[in-house]
C-alpha cells in the first residue's frame, strides 16, 4: 500500500505541473494584461507599452515566463493583480469562502446518494423506488441556476413570508459586516445559516445523478453471488446488506465523486452568481475574466487544477482500500 | 459477412460495457415499468414461443425500445416539443423579435396593447409562447451542431487511440486527461471570453461542439481497445481489410450502442451547457435567442415577472427529460440481461 501511493503521489505531480503548463498556455493566449491600459484616452504612447511589456517580462518567451510563474505559484506566490494586490492573499480567502459550499454540498450529495441509492436498489420496483427515481430525474434535467433561483425566489421567500421573519438568508455568503462586530459564534452561525440554501441547491442537483449510479452498482451487488452465499451462511439480512453489499457498491461512487469535483466546481460558481456569494466564482469572472487580470485566472486555474487532481488521488487511494486487489495489481 | 458478425458480437459488448456507458450520462438508468400482469399473460406467449419468427439482433433491440413505456414517452414528448417549435410559428404567427411598446411585461392570458399573449410578454413587449418556439428551433440547432462537431472529434480522437494505440494512445489520452483536470465550464468560459463577437447560438454551438469530446474519446477508446482483439478482427485482418474498413465498417458498428447513447446523453448536456454559459454571460447575447437566454432572461424576472421564470424552465425541464428517458430507453435496449423489457 505505502508504494502504491508513493507511485500515485508522484504521478499526480507530474499531473499536476503538466496541467499548469496548459494553464499557462491557455491565458496567455486568451487574455491581454496590457488590456486596461489600451483603453485609455488619450492612448498612451508606445514607449508606455514597450516599457510595461519590459517590466513585466511579457518580452521574454514563453517558457521562461512559464518557469518564472511557476516558480512563483509553488511558493505560494501567484503574483499581483492589476492593482498590485497579491492574488495568494485574495484567492485564499475566496477559496475559503467557496470551500464550505463545495464540502457542504458534496457530503449531502454524498450521503443522500447512499442512501437513496440503497433504499432504491433494495425497494427495486417498488413506490419508494419510483418516487426517488422521478425525483432524481426531474432534478438532473434542471439548469443549475433555474433551480437555485427557485429555491431562492421562491421556497426561501415563501417561508420567509410565512414565518413572518427572515429564516432563510437569500443574498451573500454571511451579513455584510459581521466580521468586524461579532463574536467567533456568531459569525460561525451567521455563516451556516447563508449556507443553507446555497448548500441545498448544488447538493440536491449533485446528488440526482450520483443516487442513480449508487442504486445501479447496488443492484448489480445485490444479485451477486457472494451474495446469495452469505444469506446461506445465516447472516442477518441487515449485516449482509452493509457489511458485504454496501462496502462493494461504494467503489464505483467514489470515482464518480471524484471525477465530479470539476462539475461541483463549475456548479458552485454558478449557484455562487444566484445566491450573491463572494466567492471563487466572482472572483474570477468579475476579476479575472472581465478585468483582463492574467494573474488572478492563472492562480484560480491552478488552484482548481490542484484540486482536482487531490481528489482524483483521493479517489485512488481509497479504490485500494476498498478493494485490495486493485493495490495488488 | 460484416453484418452477420455486428450482430452476434453486439449484445454481449453492450453488456460489458455497460459501466463504460454510465460514465458519461450522470449515470442514470431507467427503471423499466413492470410488466402488468395482462401482458405477461402465460398461455399465449408460450404458444408463440415455438411458432416465433427468428428475429435478428437489431430487430429485438429496436423492438426492445418501442415497449419501453418511458422512452417511449420519452419520443413522444420529444416530438411534440419538436413539432411545437418548428410547426407552432406557422399556426401562431407572430414574430417574437416585434416589440410593443402598449404591453410591456403582461402577464399570461391578457390581451393588452392589441394583441393577446397567451403566455405573456417579457420587458420590452415581445411575446413569449413565441420566444419559446424560437427558442427550440435555436437551442435544436446548437445541439445538432455541437453533437455533430464533438461527435466527429471524439469519434476520430478515440479511434486513432484505441485502435492504433502505441505513443499515440499516450499521447492523446493523457492530453483528454489534462484539458479534464480544469473544471469544463471554466475552460468553455476562457474561451468563449475571447470571441465577444460570437455571442450567438452558432458561436455557443460551435464551442461546446469543440470541448464536447472529451468523454466520448475514452469510451470509444476503451470499447475499440477490447474489441480489436476479437476473432472478427482478426478475421477481417487476414481478408485483407484496411484499417478504415475495420474501423467503419466492424469496429463502430459494434460500439454502436454505446455511442448512440453518448450522443443523447450530450444532447442534453449540451442544452443544459448552453443555458449555463448564457447564465454566466458567456453564452448567447441578447441579440439572439436560445431557450438558455430565455431562461436567464426569467432568472433575473423571478420575483417580479414570475411567468418569465416557470413558462422557459418547465419546457427547457421537459425537453431534457424527454431525451433522457429515450438515452435510458436505449441503453436498456441494447443490453440483453434486461429482461423486464420485452423484446
Amino acid at each position: 500500500m505505502l508504494f502504491f501511493t508513493i507511485r500515485r503521489v508522484l504521478g499526480s505531480i507530474v499531473v499536476l505541473i503538466a496541467s499548469s503548463f496548459l494553464v499557462f498556455l491557455m491565458t496567455a493566449f486568451s487574455f491581454d494584461p496590457l488590456a486596461q491600459y489600451r483603453q485609455r484616452q488619450p492612448p498612451p504612447p508606445p514607449e508606455f507599452f514597450e516599457s510595461l511589456r519590459e517590466r513585466l517580462g511579457l518580452n521574454e518567451p514563453l517558457l521562461v515566463r512559464y518557469l518564472s510563474w511557476l516558480k512563483g505559484a509553488v511558493t505560494g506566490d501567484f503574483g499581483v493583480n492589476v492593482n498590485n494586490i497579491p492574488v495568494a492573499d485574495q484567492l485564499f480567502g475566496r477559496l475559503l469562502v467557496t470551500g464550505r459550499l463545495v464540502i457542504a454540498a458534496m457530503l449531502l450529495a454524498i450521503l443522500l446518494a447512499i442512501v437513496v441509492g440503497v433504499v432504491s436498489a433494495v425497494r427495486q420496483y417498488k413506490a419508494t423506488d419510483y418516487v426517488f427515481t422521478v425525483f432524481a430525474y426531474i432534478l438532473i434535467a434542471l439548469p443549475t441556476f433555474w433551480f437555485a433561483a427557485l429555491l431562492k425566489e421562491f421556497v426561501a421567500i415563501g417561508i420567509n413570508n410565512l414565518a413572518g421573519e427572515k429564516v432563510l438568508f437569500t443574498l451573500g455568503d454571511e451579513t455584510p459586516g459581521i466580521s468586524s462586530y461579532g463574536t467567533t459564534s456568531m459569525i460561525f452561525w451567521d455563516r451556516v445559516g447563508h449556507l443553507v440554501l446555497p448548500t441545498l441547491s448544488l447538493g440536491l442537483l449533485t446528488f440526482a445523478a450520483w443516487s442513480r449510479f449508487q442504486r445501479a452498482s447496488m443492484l448489480d451487488v445485490l444479485s451477486a453471488d457472494y451474495m446469495r452465499l452469505a444469506r446461506a451462511k445465516g447472516l442477518p439480512w441487515r449485516r449482509v446488506i452493509f457489511k458485504h453489499g454496501l462496502r462493494n457498491a461504494l467503489i464505483p461512487l467514489t470515482t464518480v465523486v471524484a471525477i465530479g469535483l470539476g462539475a461541483i466546481f463549475g456548479g458552485a460558481i454558478v449557484t455562487e452568481q444566484v445566491f450573491v456569494w463572494h466567492g471563487m466564482g466572482e472572483y474570477l469572472i468579475q476579476d479575472g475574466i472581465a478585468k483582463n487580470d492574467i494573474n488572478v485566472v492563472l492562480g484560480w486555474l491552478l488552484v482548481a487544477a490542484f484540486f482536482v487532481v487531490l481528489f482524483n488521488l483521493i479517489a485512488d487511494l481509497l479504490y485500494a482500500v476498498l478493494d485490495p486487489r486493485i493495490r495488488l495489481s | 459477412m460484416s453484418t452477420t458478425e455486428d450482430r452476434v458480437a453486439t449484445p454481449g459488448e453492450a453488456a460489458r460495457n455497460e459501466t463504460a456507458a454510465v460514465q458519461p450520462g450522470a449515470g442514470v438508468r431507467t427503471a423499466p415499468p413492470p410488466t402488468d400482469g395482462k401482458e405477461a399473460g402465460v398461455g399465449p406467449t408460450i404458444d408463440r414461443e415455438f411458432t416465433v419468427e427468428a428475429r435478428s439482433q437489431r430487430q429485438q433491440i429496436i423492438s426492445r425500445f418501442f415497449h419501453n413505456k418511458l422512452a417511449m414517452t420519452g419520443l413522444v414528448g420529444f416530438f411534440i416539443l419538436l413539432l411545437f417549435g418548428f410547426l407552432g410559428p406557422l399556426v401562431y404567427k407572430i414574430n417574437y423579435i416585434t416589440l410593443n411598446a402598449g404591453a410591456q411585461s403582461v402577464g399570461p392570458g391578457t390581451n393588452q396593447g392589441g394583441r393577446f399573449y397567451p403566455l405573456g410578454s417579457d420587458a420590452i413587449g415581445r411575446d413569449l409562447l413565441a420566444g419559446l418556439m424560437l427558442g427550440i428551433q435555436r437551442s435544436a440547432l446548437v445541439v445538432i451542431i455541437a453533437v455533430v462537431i464533438s461527435l466527429s472529434l471524439g469519434l476520430l480522437v478515440g479511434a486513432l487511440a484505441g485502435y492504433f494505440g502505441g505513443w499515440l494512445d499516450n499521447v492523446l489520452m493523457r492530453l483528454v486527461d489534462l484539458i479534464l483536470t480544469i473544471p469544463l465550464l471554466v475552460v468553455l468560459v476562457i474561451v468563449a471570453s475571447n470571441f465577444e463577437n460570437a455571442k450567438t447560438a452558432i458561436g455557443v454551438a460551435l464551442l461546446l461542439g469543440l470541448f464536447g469530446w472529451l468523454d466520448l474519446s475514452r469510451i470509444v477508446r476503451s470499447q475499440f481497445l477490447s474489441l480489436k482483439e476479437r476473432e472478427f478482427v482478426e478475421a477481417a485482418h487476414a481478408l485483407g481489410a484496411s484499417n478504415w474498413r475495420i474501423i467503419t465498417r466492424h469496429l463502430i458498428p459494434n460500439s454502436l450502442g454505446t455511442i448512440i447513447v453518448w450522443t443523447t446523453l450530450a444532447a442534453a448536456a449540451a442544452i443544459l451547457a448552453e443555458a449555463t454559459l448564457t447564465f454566466l454571460g458567456f453564452g448567447v447575447g441578447p441579440e439572439d435567442t436560445s431557450l438558455g437566454r430565455l431562461i436567464s432572461d426569467g432568472v433575473q424576472a423571478a420575483s417580479t415577472r414570475p411567468w418569465l421564470f416557470y413558462f422557459p424552465g418547465l419546457l427547457f425541464l421537459l425537453i431534457v427529460l424527454a431525451i433522457n428517458l429515450i438515452g435510458d430507453g436505449i441503453r436498456d435496449a441494447f443490453d440483453p440481461s434486461n429482461k423486464r423489457v420485452r423484446a
